[in-house]
């Protein structure tokens, strides 16, 4: 609570708030003022001093200036406008102006604004050129050093909002520029492509590629005509009172054909919204919004950058139908006809269990409910799954076990405010890179501590303030011992466990066993750094714990999400801001698949398949008999397949030939099958598997909603009219169901979504009308519309209101013969998604990325004979994998890493096994051992010079403006005109 | 049912087909916009016959180099500045404050008129001395210059100065020259 202060602005007097700055409050009183370097997600910058006022007679920056009792401010005096004057003309000292043939001319240019809304007239200085080349080497965006006014916004955002801290600005050159790294080119540094610095330019010297010569009407010039052009302009021009209306003339024109679209993005979970810029079919630009709420202005280089693919040349156009040993484009209607007939047919003959439905946590919630009514409610069949088993389904599992909810417990705001973030088996700045830039800057500006658990040293690991390095799959071990000391030094938060927690004898028995010793023996963790651990949390205001695949994708993955939930609810981590359990989601709608009922044995909103109660709701709901047994899951599908039960499959939008483990079984599987039908937008390889390939439409060609790993929904407009005669998933589905009879009539998927919601207490209030523009509502949803960003604030969903601990014992991972001795960790990597089928179609990715590659460590590489570029075959009980090496100390002795961008031999689920969770039946990806030969000795280093992990940050607190003050050229604008004052005075 | 494949067969038919479509399509398009299609095609005719459509053929058949040379052409010193006089003068007009000047003019003529008159007639220097309302015509002079003295230290920073006494002055001068056929 702050207390109102008592000031005068421009002799009105008024109370304000007592904790804000000039800059808002004059905001509040709508006061017009100039501001080019400020932006509101960065904050003050104090670059431009465009901003000066009066207080109290003396000048000020109106940004960083807070207000007191008592002052006197004036903003509209001619020394405030002389001193603001002067600011300005340094800016344009350093851009030389050209609006109408420039394509940042979009009504958005701070630099154009401010002299519109200055009334400039003149500049006192003219530009000059700089002595620096432009630097165009990086695919995606470019740098015009002759337009650059220094703001350091770039600076910052790369500092302190993205946390790459690869941008700076040279301040003692005498012409200062922006710099990479310590001075190299843009495509040589660590630069990650994220796009912050490009979007939020207040000018066009940061750019997208994709905006430069499209953007306007007359930017498309030659270089020969628009200098000329430039020049005319300039010697003519009398004022830029002349310039300003022809350009923003022009700037209305753009309107005409430049599309701007809210869509969703459709890569991972953290489900960053922004707005697309369209000329026809050509995309010009990811523009973030402020008031995105995941996000913000923050996107990686996937969301900003990485759609190439929804043009590319190989999309699907047409339906394809196998013929002998090719595929031959067919009509709609010949391969709707076609389904129809295999479908009935083995319904007929076998029953409706041989047919099983794979739907997408990469397609919207409307598709995924199609999907799994088709299976239940035409068909006849619980046979329905998707990717999601893959990744979270444990953790989800380890959260109805303790919590009642499986999902995050709270947004990404509470992690950005917690005390102490805990990372368990996540390489967030890779897999979740804008959730984990919340954590990287709270925890260099804002004192947040982070404890990193994990194999490998990545980002996060150096970041941390502890790393430890558990064994593989001994996470349950530490985490119990941690929950365990924490009881028995009496830290336990005895309240909060009296008042919302059962169980809590039976569980602190079953701790006995995890003692610190055991936990050092297990873990190889020395025991001080566990109790460090048990410390931390503790001391902690708050804690949120942060996990993914290093926990799930286990033996025992279900059973070490419940012991992290435990640990939160010991502690008191449970129903308040900043605390919580986060199992972050890997895809855009890994979420919604789950809440949307694809999985064998429940409805969407997770009733269960065999409550009477429940089935009888959506039979009365979809004028159909249901099946009460609970159906088979992905690895049970091809057990099916493979013993003759299941006959047909159907998979959308998901590559299960490549991302299933044992893919040797699950290929052998699919050449099983009495008909195979596959729909992507590409030609996968599960789709090569197929007898019908069906076209379908990504994101940015439907409607739609997805729920990202906040339980936040969302929905993403319609860019483009679907490619060829590609259509939605949804009307694609719903031809099908049609053909077999279900006769549905959906228009539009608010149809769909206000069906699921009359049946999903869940999603009760989810209309398509609340979600409009950037609104977001995060489940539970109360038919009034009312959300929940933050779970248990009052009760668990738990009959008694209460939440339960859930005792768990270790198992042991799999064990392999002596001869498998090197540790094969796997996972994501930032700029691919996954095996790439998306990301490989992006030229710039590729070029800086172009192919898998194994991290070697240093000792392994030694003891072996490795180099960078060696060729090796990976062989595990289950199959091999060819692939180069690369050099590095983020793994250590025995253990590689082998991240997933590979659809050939080097893919990694040709070593993975079918072992699995087993309480989900998720693969155990992370349990993999092989044995290593080396096939070729010298090679290429798969990791290309221009790659960004080669680059070399250059860490500081912001644009460091005080650099800029002690310049000897530089006098602060305010004593400028004091001096001026006291010459004429 | 089989092993993974990787070659597609194109629809052969599909581009006939495809024809047809467009073909159909485009039929239904016309029929839908007759009138104005109709009125575009008049439009055209006459553009045609005037000889206009091929002077746009050419120029945008041309226009990267078409544009090149107005511009290279337009990029000297000379066609620069006369541009900016044009654009400053035409800034400069809003500033004249033409009501008053009305009645300035009707003196200025009166006071060409009586030139014309010495320049043809008598050139008796007492009769023009006694004709003369000596007074109003003082006043009328010194008024005038008494203005520009003035508005002259006002406009000293933007550099205007004396902008308008050089015009008034050279519009005198002028007419005076043109009467006398000084100029011819």
């Amino acid at each position: 609570m702050s207390k109102q202060v008592n000031i005068t602005l421009n002799g009105q007097n008024m109370s304000m708030p007592g904790d804000i700055t000039v800059m808002q409050a004059l905001k509040e009183q709508s006061i017009d003022i100039p501001a080019v370097c400020y932006h509101p997600s960065l904050g003050p910058i104090e670059t431009c001093d465009t901003c000066i006022v009066q207080v109290n007679g003396e000048f000020v920056r109106s940004c960083s200036t807070f207000i007191h009792n008592g002052d006197v401010i004036n903003t509209a005096s001619e020394e405030v406008k002389k001193a603001q004057d002067i600011a300005m003309d340094r800016i344009l000292y350093n851009h030389e102006l050209y609006c109408t043939v420039c394509d940042y001319n979009n009504g958005r240019c701070e630099v154009h604004n401010t002299v519109k809304q200055m009334k400039i007239e003149h500049q006192s200085e003219p530009f000059t050129p700089k002595p620096y080349e432009e630097d165009n080497s990086h695919p995606f965006y470019r740098y015009d050093p002759d337009q650059c006014i220094l703001c350091g916004r770039c600076v910052e955002a790369c500092q302190d909002v993205q946390v790459t801290e690869t941008l700076s600005i040279d301040w003692s050159l005498k012409r200062p520029r922006v710099i990479w790294d310590h001075g190299v080119s843009i495509n040589e540094s660590s630069c990650v492509s994220c796009g912050h610095c490009s979007t939020v330019c207040p000018c066009n010297a940061m750019m997208e590629k994709g905006m430069v010569g499209e953007a306007g009407y007359l930017t498309g010039l030659s270089k020969d005509t628009l200098r000329p052009m430039i020049e005319l302009t300039k010697n003519v021009e009398t004022s830029y009172s002349w310039i300003m209306p022809v350009s923003d003339m022009e700037s209305a024109m753009r309107e005409a054909r430049v599309k701007k679209t809210k869509t969703v993005c459709t890569y991972c979970g953290v489900g960053c919204s922004f707005d697309v810029w369209t000329k026809g079919r050509k995309i010009l630009k990811v523009e973030p919004q402020v008031e995105a709420p995941a996000n913000g202005i923050s996107t990686c280089v996937k969301g900003k950058f990485g759609w190439d693919f929804v043009n590319s040349k190989e999309r699907l156009t047409k339906p394809l139908i196998r013929e002998g040993d090719t595929f031959r484009e067919a009509d709609w209607e010949e391969a709707l006809n076609l389904i129809k007939k295999k479908f009935t047919e083995a319904k007929e003959t076998y029953g409706p269990d041989s047919l099983a439905f794979i739907t997408s946590s990469k397609c919207t919630n409307e598709e995924s409910y199609l999907m799994q009514k088709l299976g239940r409610g035409v068909i006849g069949t619980n046979n329905i799954d998707n990717c999601s088993r893959y990744c979270q389904t444990p953790a989800t599992m380890g959260l109805f076990r303790t919590v009642g909810y499986g999902g995050d417990s709270g947004s990404i705001k509470d992690i950005e405010r917690a005390g102490l973030v805990l990372i368990v088996g996540s390489n967030t700045s890779e897999s979740h890179p804008v959730l984990a830039t919340r954590v990287k800057r709270s925890h260099k500006l804002k004192g947040q501590k982070l404890i990193v658990a994990d194999l490998r040293e990545h980002e996060m690991a150096e970041r941390s303030d502890l790393f430890i390095q558990p064994k593989a799959g001994t996470d349950l071990v530490w985490l119990s011992a941690v929950t365990k000391y924490i009881i028995d030094k009496g830290w336990a938060d005895k309240e909060f466990i009296r008042k919302r927690v059962n169980g809590f004898k039976e569980y602190v028995e079953s701790l006995k066993p995890y003692t610190m010793e055991y936990a050092e023996k297990i873990t190889g963790v020395p025991k001080r750094q566990i109790i460090e651990i048990a410390k931390a949390v503790h001391e902690a205001s708050s804690t949120c714990i942060l996990w993914a695949m290093g926990v799930t994708q286990h033996l025992g993955g279900s059973d070490t999400s419940t012991a992290i939930s435990n640990l939160l609810l010991v502690t008191g981590n449970y129903g308040k801001p900043g605390a919580g359990s986060y199992p972050l989601r890997g895809h855009n709608n890994v979420q919604g698949a789950s809440d949307f009922g694809s999985m064998p044995d429940r409805f969407p909103g997770y009733e269960k398949v065999e409550d009477d109660d429940v089935r009888a709701k959506y039979e009365k709901g979809w004028g159909v008999k249901l099946s009460a047994k609970p159906g088979l899951n992905n690895h049970e599908m091809v057990e099916g397949i493979h013993n003759g039960n299941v006959k047909v499959m159907y998979i959308k939008g998901e590559e299960m030939a490549m991302v299933d483990s044992n893919i040797n079984h699950v290929h052998e599987a699919f050449e099983k099958l009495d008909f195979f039908v596959v729909q992507d937008i590409f030609l996968s390889k599960t789709a090569q598997f197929a007898d019908v390939v069906l076209p379908a439409a990504p994101s940015f060609e439907k409607e739609g909603t997805f729920t990202n790993t906040e339980r936040r929904i969302q929905r993403l407009y319609q860019i483009f009219e679907p490619l060829g005669e590609s259509k939605p998933d949804w009307q694609i589905i719903m031809e099908i169901a049609n053909h077999l009879g279900a006769g549905w009539e959906y228009e539009h998927p608010s149809e769909i979504m206000a069906e699921a919601a009359s049946l999903m207490p869940l999603y009760a209030g989810v209309t398509y009308e609340r979600l409009e523009g950037y609104n977001t509502l995060q489940w539970p949803v109360a038919p009034d519309g009312t959300d929940t960003p933050l779970l248990f604030e009052e009760e668990f969903p738990f009959p008694d209101g209460k939440a339960r601990l859930f005792p768990v014992q270790w198992t042991k991972p799999m064990e392999y013969e002596e001869e498998y001795d090197i540790q094969v960790n796997n996972g994501r990597l930032l700029e691919h998604f996954h095996e790439g089928n998306l990301t490989y179609k992006s030229k710039g990715i590729t070029s800086k990325t172009p192919s898998v590659f194994l991290e070697v460590s240093p000792e392994l590489a030694k003891e072996r004979g490795l180099e960078d570029g060696t060729v090796v075959r990976l062989t595990s009980p289950y199959g091999s994998v060819k692939v180069p090496c690369h050099i590095t100390d983020r793994v250590k002795g025995k253990e590689v890493y082998l991240p997933m961008n590979d659809s050939g031999e080097g893919a990694i689920n040709y070593l993975t096994s079918s072992r699995a969770d087993k309480d989900t039946d998720t693969p155990a990806y992370k349990e993999v051992k092989a044995k290593m030969e080396i096939i070729q000795q010298t090679g290429e280093d798969p990791l290309p010079r221009i790659n960004h992990r080669r680059g070399n940050p250059n860490p500081q607190i912001g644009v460091q403006v005080e650099k800029k003050w002690a310049r000897p050229d530089y006098i602060f604008p305010g004593d400028l005109v004091k001096k001026g004052a006291l010459k004429r005075g | 049912m089989a092993k993974a494949i990787t070659q597609v067969r194109r629809m052969e038919l599909s581009e006939e087909e495809q024809r047809q479509r467009d073909l159909q399509e485009i039929e239904a398009m016309l029929i839908e916009h007759k009138e104005s299609l109709q009125a575009l095609m008049n439009v055209l005719d006459k553009v045609y016959k005037s000889g206009g459509m091929d002077l746009a053929v050419g120029l945008f058949d041309q226009g990267d180099r078409v544009l090149d040379v107005l511009v290279k052409a337009v990029d000297n010193p000379g066609a620069a500045k006369t541009l900016k006089n044009g654009l400053l003068l035409v800034g400069t007009l809003g500033q004249l404050d033409v009501e008053k000047l009305g009645p300035v003019i009707e003196r200025m003529n009166s006071g060409l008129d009586q030139v014309a008159q010495w320049s043809e007639g008598d050139r008796s220097l007492a009769q023009i001395l006694g004709k003369t309302n000596w007074k109003e015509t003082l006043l009328f002079l010194l008024s005038f210059l008494k203005g520009v003295a003035e508005t002259e230290k006002k406009q000293q920073k933007k550099g205007k100065t004396g902008w308008i006494a050089t015009a008034g002055l050279s519009i005198a001068g002028f007419m005076f020259m043109k009467k006398k056929g000084w100029l011819d």
